[in-house]
């Protein structure tokens, strides 16, 4: 199996040729409807994109990859836990002890408390976040019955 | 013998440990549709022990509650004690894979994992959803009609 960490690809030489292209944005918006690309205008005006990108080349058994297309549907919400288990490291280090809010693999707003958090959210017209809690402690994996 | 068939499949999540080892766990996202309209994305362990689907009790503002022992009390035997523990009941709105339901969950006080904040139980989602549970492949099989 060969991993990549590489990042664009197609996609990145796609928008370089697109947006560079001094076509209205309209246009520019309508070519990458065109390519397939999901496309978001924030409200300061930025362009914000989804690609894919490989993660593991080889990953499924030919025999089993049939079974596995056919019924894969992946919520959106399960990227930001596999992001954060990924990078839970870094986040526990700068965010221990407070509640955090996950979007496109990104931490939009922390807070001390919930409520706090919550009202970010809010002010922030944030949608459908990935909401937990970064303890200090490390995790306990294993659950077993006690006496 | 009968045959069921799902519509989805939900990878387990794969965790390491501090020493590296890998762990599975069969971790699912689901909205909490709070009470004015506004979708949360919480990860929930998916629990077969678990009588309720059961939240950590500081979510209670997410319920659009003051407080998190305001609902109907109950007694809850848990996995790692002898004792019963002290559990709040509220009725709430959940998602799962664009199905929304409305269920009972109790709010108690959970050890803290930012994996997950709370575990997906038996009581009237396992008569929306069904499952099917995989653990060689790691795979989680769900039909929303069962």
């Amino acid at each position: 199996m060969q991993v990549s960490f590489g990042v664009g690809g197609a996609t990145k030489k796609i928008l370089e040729s697109v947006v560079t292209s001094g076509l209205p944005p309209e246009e520019i918006l309508k070519r990458l409807d065109s390519y397939g690309i999901q496309w978001y205008v924030t409200e300061k005006g930025d362009l914000m994109v989804r690609y894919w990108q490989i993660g593991a080349e080889d990953f499924v058994p030919v025999e089993r990859m049939a079974r596995i297309r056919e019924s894969q549907t992946v919520p959106a919400e399960a990227s930001a836990l596999e992001w954060l288990s990924g990078h839970l490291r870094e986040v526990k280090a700068d965010y221990a002890e407070r509640w955090i809010a996950i979007i496109d693999n990104e931490v939009v707003a922390d807070a001390e408390t919930l409520p706090t958090l919550l009202q970010k959210v809010q002010d922030g017209r944030i949608e459908n976040p990935f909401v937990t809690f970064i303890p200090a402690e490390a995790i306990i994996w294993s659950t077993a019955y006690g006496q | 013998m009968d045959s069921k068939g799902f519509e989805h499949s939900i990878r387990f999540f794969r965790g390491q440990t501090g020493s590296g080892a890998v762990v599975w766990l069969p971790i699912i996202t689901v909205n909490l549709v709070s009470p004015s309209g506004s979708r949360i994305a919480l990860p929930l362990l998916f629990d077969t022990g678990a009588s309720t689907t059961t939240l950590r009790h500081d979510l209670y503002p997410l319920l659009g509650l003051t407080s998190w022992d305001s609902g109907d009390p109950q007694d809850v035997s848990t996995a790692g004690g002898a004792d019963p523990v002290r559990a709040y009941r509220y009725q709430v709105t959940l998602e799962l894979l664009g199905k929304v339901i409305q269920c009972p969950v109790n709010l108690q006080i959970l050890p803290r994992n930012p994996l997950y904040l709370g575990l997906f139980g038996r009581e009237q989602v396992f008569y929306e959803f069904g499952f099917g549970f995989w653990e060689k492949t790691h795979e989680l099989y769900v039909t929303l009609t069962p």
